[in-house]
């Protein structure tokens, strides 16, 4: 009975440290690790909508600035419907391009910036007010999810690009 | 023996003292950030896993530059991780030093507690880095006796501070300046107020000073 219980013991303490060694996110693509967080769905189903998921799993390394399912609440009421519609493809993979910077870059990193170029081509502005990292006017409120093609900030408002 | 002979190596060679009155102050981070990584002193021959939960500690340390001479340029922010959980390193690094010129007897160290990583604090108005070439530190804890005149003998925490190199998520993190440790003393606490909002290389973290706890003793520079 002993031998059991010290097994069973074992098994569970290798269980728990693998788990806890684990990142989680490091294996899985920037699409992938926001599909497993409840968090960005409505990101997630943007970025589908937009014919975007394969350009952002490939080999290079991104930076997303990604807004929560609360960031895309905040914007006006029926906003989100409007740009998921197919007829409005082009806006929709504008906006969410203005979230990706290309290259894998950390807080750390992201805090010595001024402005960074997006992908969709123009620049979104970067500051520190009040201990906040702000990114135009959204506060980044998670930082560094690491993932295999690049990394996610967590940010609590939707960028717009300026028409 | 390895790591023996390195500790007694380290500070038989005649450091040069530079005293401060840097503070290592307890915090209550907002959200508890846990993870593993992978560590290796200088003297080691591989890395070893550790968990670390925290930001525990924050303190500003004067930085130490070592660029064949010693020399001190700003301070430099660090976040310190506890050390969770049944580590091997907990007694691997289990050993004795002799610092003559300070402690004038042998120190029996204990197991490393603390990760400390440099950060970037958040201000109001902007950052402060700190030195680009910071090494991440291992914090190990030892007592130190100190004989009064009444013959009896009081004991005082400390805590050395080695650099160490790190690997995580294949990233390594080099010793930039693997002359440098620092020395910290347990003070008297004192209630601290306010709060500190950090960028280290586990993220963004937003911790509550509850109170001072170490003093920074000396930076050993060798």
């Amino acid at each position: 009975m002993k031998r059991i219980v010290a097994v069973f013991c074992l098994v569970l303490a290798v269980g728990i440290a693998t788990a806890y060694a684990g990142c989680g996110t490091c294996d899985k693509s920037v699409v992938n690790a926001a599909k497993h967080n409840d968090n960005f769905k409505t990101l997630v189903a943007a970025v589908e909508a937009a014919g975007l998921a394969d350009a952002l799993s490939g080999d290079d390394q991104v930076t997303v600035f990604a807004p929560t399912n609360d960031a895309f609440s905040n914007l006006p009421e029926g906003a989100v419907a409007e740009l998921l519609k197919p007829e409005n493809k082009d806006q929709l993979v504008k906006v969410l391009t203005y979230h990706v910077v290309p290259g894998r870059v950390k807080a750390k990193d992201v805090v010595k910036l001024s402005s960074a170029k997006t992908l969709e081509g123009s620049d979104i502005d970067i500051s520190v007010e009040n201990g906040k990292v702000k990114v135009n006017n959204a506060e980044v409120i998670k930082a560094d999810i690491p993932c295999k093609n690049g990394v996610i900030h967590v940010i609590d408002a939707v960028l717009l690009p300026k028409a | 023996m390895q790591n023996y002979r390195l500790l007694i190596s380290l500070l038989l060679l005649h450091p040069a003292i530079a005293y401060c009155s840097d503070h290592a102050s307890l915090v209550r981070p907002t959200e508890l950030f846990q993870h593993s990584i992978e560590v290796k002193l200088a003297s080691d021959s591989d890395y070893e896993t550790i968990s670390i939960a925290g930001p525990r500690l924050y303190s500003q340390f004067r930085t130490c530059e070592f660029e064949g001479q010693s020399s001190s340029i700003g301070t430099t922010p660090y976040n310190w991780y506890k050390i969770i959980g049944d580590q091997k390193s907990a007694n691997r690094i289990v050993s004795s030093i002799s610092d003559r010129k300070r402690y004038g007897k042998k120190i029996k160290l204990g197991r490393p507690s603390y990760l400390l990583t440099p950060a970037t604090a958040l201000g109001d108005a902007g950052t402060e880095s700190g030195s680009k070439s910071a090494n991440l530190m291992l914090a190990i804890e030892f007592l130190s006796r100190t004989a009064a005149t009444s013959g009896l003998t009081t004991e005082t925490k400390h805590f050395l501070c080695l650099p160490v190199m790190q690997r995580h998520h294949d990233e390594i993190y080099p010793i930039h300046s693997p002359a440098c440790e620092y020395v910290l003393r347990k003070v008297k606490s004192k209630p601290l107020q306010g709060k500190i909002n950090t960028i280290d290389q586990f993220g963004i973290h937003q911790a509550h000073f509850l109170s001072s706890m170490y003093t920074l003793e000396s930076s050993l520079v060798r």
